[in-house]
C-alpha cells in the first residue's frame, strides 16, 4: 500500500526553493484586458505548482489547491451541485489529481484537467441520484435573487448587475458564469452541460454579454 | 431564438469552435471581472475548504477506496465552534462496498461524540483522523462504533478490513474530510 504525503520541509533551503519552484513566470507586460491576463496567470501558476509538486518541492500542493480550488467550487456550483455536493466533489477532484495526475503530460494542463475532472464527476453524481436524475438543473439550484445576506455583501453597482444578470435565461446565465470563472473553458464540455451544439456556444456568448450590456446602458440612460 | 439540444459526443478533433477565437473585448473582459466580483459575494467558497482538502490529502492512502459524501448536516460554512450546536448532526457516506453513517454529537468539554454504523461493517477497524490525533476501534458485529471524544476540526474516517469482516470489502474505506 502506498500513502501519499505532503513532503515534510527540507531542513536546509526547502523554502526558498518552494518559493522558487512556485513562482510565476514574468507576466507578459503591455496586456490592457485585465481579464484575461488574470485567466491566463491562473494557468501558468498552478502549472508551475504542478510541476513543483511532481517534483516534491514542500508546499506546492497548497499552493495549487488554493490556487485553484475557487474556480473549482463555482464551476461546480455552476454544474447545479448543492454548496455540499460542490464541497464534496472539489476535493474527490484533488483526490483524483493525486491518483492519477501522473497521466498529465503537459503541467499547464492542470486547470484544465481539473474541470473537465470535476465536470464528469458532477455530471456521473447528477446521473446516478434518483431523485435528481435527468434533470435540469433547478432555480433552486442555482444562487439567484440576493437574499437580504446577500445584498449586504453587495455594492449598488453590484447589486444592479445581479439584478440584470438574474432577467437573463438560464442558458445565459449559466454559461456566462462559467465563462467568468473558466479561464480555458473546455467548450465539449460545456456544449453538453448547457445541452446546445458546441458551435453556438461563441455565438450565444457574444449575443449573452450584448444583452447584458444593453440592460445597463438602458438603466444608465432611464 | 430556439436553441437545438446538442446531441452529445463533441470533441476538440471535430474543428475549432466558431466564435471560440473571437477575443472578449475590453468590456467583455471588464464585465466579465465584475460578475466574478459578485458571484465571489453572492456565493461564496467556504474559506476553509483548501484546508479540509489539503487535510485530506495529507495521508491519502492511494489504494483505498473513497468513498463519497451523501448526505450532510455539517456545514463548512460557519465551522469551527463559532456557534454553539445543540442537536446532533447526521452525516452519510458511500462506497462501492461500504455505506457509513455518522452522528455527531457535541460534548461539554469541546469535543464531539461520534456514533457510527457501517453497512456492511461488522468487524471492521474504524480510524478516525484528526489534526492532533488518530483515534482507532474495532465495530461491532452489527457495524456500529463510537469514538467518545474527538477533537473538532478536520477529521477522515477510515474502516479498515479485519479477518472477521465481511470478505468482500478487501482494501481500506476512506471518507471525505469533513469539518466537525
Amino acid at each position: 500500500m502506498i500513502n501519499i504525503d505532503v513532503p515534510s520541509p527540507q531542513p536546509a533551503g526547502g523554502k526558498e526553493q518552494t518559493e522558487a519552484a512556485v513562482n510565476i513566470p514574468e507576466q507578459r507586460a503591455g496586456s490592457s484586458d485585465r481579464r484575461r491576463q488574470d485567466a491566463g496567470d491562473l494557468v501558468v501558476r498552478a502549472g508551475a505548482a504542478f510541476e513543483a509538486y511532481r517534483n516534491g518541492v514542500p508546499g506546492a500542493i497548497d499552493t495549487l489547491v488554493r490556487l485553484v480550488s475557487p474556480l473549482l467550487w463555482h464551476t461546480a456550483r455552476q454544474c447545479g451541485l448543492s454548496p455540499t455536493e460542490a464541497e464534496d466533489t472539489v476535493q474527490q477532484t484533488f483526490l483524483m489529481l493525486v491518483r492519477r495526475g501522473e497521466s498529465i503530460a503537459d503541467p499547464l494542463a492542470v486547470v484544465r484537467w481539473l474541470t473537465v475532472t470535476l465536470r464528469r464527476q458532477a455530471w456521473r453524481d447528477r446521473s446516478q441520484s434518483a431523485s435528481r436524475a435527468a434533470e435540469e438543473p433547478t432555480e433552486q439550484d442555482l444562487p439567484r435573487a440576493p437574499s437580504a445576506e446577500h445584498a449586504a455583501v453587495l455594492t449598488d453597482e453590484q447589486r444592479r448587475l445581479w439584478a440584470h444578470v438574474n432577467e437573463l435565461s438560464e442558458r445565459c446565465r449559466r454559461l456566462l458564469a462559467v465563462i467568468a470563472f473558466a479561464p480555458r473553458p473546455d467548450y465539449a464540455a460545456l456544449a453538453a452541460d448547457l445541452q446546445m451544439p458546441v458551435g453556438s456556444i461563441g455565438p450565444t456568448r457574444g449575443r449573452c454579454l450584448a444583452k447584458l450590456r444593453s440592460r445597463l446602458e438602458a438603466e444608465e440612460w432611464s | 431564438m430556439k436553441i437545438q439540444p446538442g446531441s452529445g459526443g463533441f470533441g476538440p478533433e471535430d474543428g475549432p469552435v466558431p466564435g471560440e477565437d473571437q477575443p472578449l473585448d475590453r468590456d467583455d473582459l471588464a464585465l466579465l471581472a465584475d460578475l466574478v466580483d459578485v458571484y465571489n459575494a453572492v456565493d461564496p467558497m467556504p474559506e476553509i475548504l483548501p484546508d479540509v482538502i489539503l487535510f485530506a490529502l495529507e495521508a491519502h492512502d492511494v489504494d483505498a477506496e473513497l468513498a463519497r459524501l451523501v448526505d450532510s448536516e455539517l456545514e463548512l460554512v460557519g465551522a469551527g465552534g463559532t456557534r454553539a450546536v445543540e442537536h446532533a448532526r447526521s452525516v452519510t457516506f458511500s462506497s462501492d462496498h461500504l455505506t457509513v453513517m455518522l452522528a455527531v454529537h457535541p460534548n461539554v468539554d469541546g469535543t464531539v461524540r461520534l456514533d457510527g454504523w457501517a453497512a456492511p461493517g461488522g468487524n471492521l477497524r474504524a480510524e478516525i483522523r484528526t489534526g492532533e490525533t488518530t483515534l482507532d476501534t474495532l465495530c461491532d458485529a452489527d457495524g456500529r462504533f463510537v469514538f467518545d471524544e474527538v477533537p473538532t476540526g478536520a477529521a477522515q474516517l477510515t474502516l479498515h478490513p479485519t479477518e472477521d469482516s465481511d470478505p468482500e470489502i478487501r482494501v481500506p474505506v476512506v471518507t471525505p474530510a469533513v469539518h466537525l
